[in-house]
């Protein structure tokens, strides 16, 4: 339980004012100005509730909101302002930023306690309510993925693979994205994000269920009427996608879902299909998971041949006999193999 | 006498004060003792003559809040003026305000010192 008051007023007299109040039930952080607030709050995690003064040397209290609201912190701490200023836009702006309460000074001992101590009761509560809300969602989402990589599973099954290329699949675009994001930031995710484009990713072959038994086992090398059948599991992916009910998965991993699906075999030069997109009018996480798809699958073996080992398939990526790829995605990718991903 | 007794004379609001401090008059001499050292602290003639009037208005300000805080009615009304003065720009006035605020604020500022 967070357990401590943050003081911030650059007179001694008032910080005492307010400290009293308040010793017997918290710890009290004090700080003469913005910046030393901003440091208090960045060491300590248990702190309920910020006074916040407004005029102050060295950094200022609006200074101090705005910091909040850039981290977020304001959305988790309750900040009341407490000054002597009338400035009435100055006191709308620090309410627009997040502060939960004006104080004006001179004030009474008794009355700020009653209001600080509510407030502070209504975020304990508020804070513990997302923390159950966020721990439900989660589980919700973790039996709708298990759903998915279940269906995933079956496609790959009747493709004659295992579950294990999707769950590669999976993996390596996890671990390519966030590498990517970290060597080149246009490219860069939160981590929930790259968790939702990696479980989307999963699902890059759904359109197969839609292709003929009779083509998807063929031993021998594939007509081109055949070839031109596969590929249309990328786009008949994306019919099976748009059938399914609505709440399955959030909207943004459904367009993760579709995209990847229906743009995974695009290629950087535009020699992909079904659409020849090129360069980033490909989404970066369906060129990411093309990228996976055609490592996991030159590891696997095939109806029509055995799977190669890993450094001839890493070589082949290399050299473009798979299409050509994103040079930034591929310099992402020889950063995953120097780090030995490929050999663990 | 007493410290609260004495100030009580020089027009503190000495109950309102007690309000405030939720009857812990220990606290509040506490507080007292320490103003003369803000004010020290704090000069706004010093920035009016100098013309940096923003440090003038903080310092005000800073004054303002805590004898507010402290129910030191008389003070609060004057710097309370003069920080209205400073916002419309008529430091003038404000110098004026000041120096009629001077002499109590140096009479409240000797009777706290005789107990510090």
């Amino acid at each position: 339980m967070k357990n401590s008051i943050l003081i911030v007023d650059d007179q001694e007299i008032n910080r005492v004012l307010i400290a009293e109040l308040f010793r017997e039930e918290y710890n009290i952080f004090e700080a003469e100005n913005g910046k030393q607030a901003l440091e208090i709050l960045e060491k300590n995690s248990d702190i309920a509730a910020v006074m916040l003064d407004l005029i102050m040397p060295v950094m200022d209290g609006m200074e101090v909101l705005f910091e909040l609201n850039r981290t977020g912190k304001i959305y988790h701490i309750p900040v009341f302002i407490i000054t002597a200023a009338d400035n009435t836009q100055m006191l709308a702006e620090a309410y627009g930023l997040g502060a939960v309460d004006i104080i004006p000074k001179p004030f009474r001992m008794i009355f700020i306690k009653s209001r600080i101590e509510n407030i502070i009761e209504l975020y304990r509560h508020r804070n513990e309510l997302v923390e159950v809300v966020e721990d439900n969602v989660g589980k919700i989402n973790k039996n709708t993925y298990k759903l998915v990589e279940s269906l995933a599973a079956l496609v790959e099954f009747r493709d004659g693979g295992s579950s294990e290329h999707e769950k590669q699949v999976r993996h390596i675009t996890k671990h390519l994205m966030t590498i990517l994001g970290a060597m080149y930031p246009e490219y860069e995710f939160d981590p929930a994000t790259v968790d939702k484009i990696s479980i989307a990713s999963v699902l890059h072959d759904i359109g197969k269920i839609a292709v003929s038994d009779s083509i998807l086992k063929k031993p021998e090398k594939l007509t081109d009427e055949e070839f031109e059948a596969v590929k249309t599991h990328t786009t008949r992916g994306c019919d099976i996608l748009a059938e399914m009910p609505e709440g399955v998965v959030d909207q943004e991993t459904f367009r993760y879902c579709f995209d990847i699906c229906r743009y995974h075999h695009e290629r950087w030069d535009g020699s992909g299909y079904p659409d020849g997109l090129s360069g980033n009018d490909i989404p970066i996480w369906a060129q990411a998971v093309g990228l996976a798809d055609v490592y996991s699958s030159l590891i696997s073996p095939r109806v029509y041949r055995d799977a190669f080992d890993s450094e001839t398939a890493l070589q082949m990526i290399r050299d473009g006999k798979c299409g050509s790829f994103n040079p930034k995605l591929l310099k992402a990718w020889e950063k995953l193999v120097d780090e030995g991903y490929f050999t663990k | 006498m007493s410290l609260i007794e004495d100030i009580a004379a020089l027009g503190v609001d000495v109950e309102d004060a007690m309000g405030r401090f939720m009857d812990n008059s220990a606290l509040y001499e506490r507080m007292l003792r320490k103003l003369p050292k803000l004010i020290e602290e704090v000069p706004v003639m010093e920035f009016i003559e100098s013309e940096d009037f923003d440090t003038a208005l903080s310092n005000a300000h800073a004054i303002k809040g805590v004898v507010g805080n402290l129910s030191i009615v008389p003070l609060h009304e004057k710097y309370t003026q003069i920080m209205e003065y400073f916002r419309d720009g008529d430091f003038a006035k404000a110098r004026e305000v000041l120096e009629e605020t001077l002499t109590l604020q140096q009479q409240i500022v000797d009777c706290i010192n005789k107990y510090n």
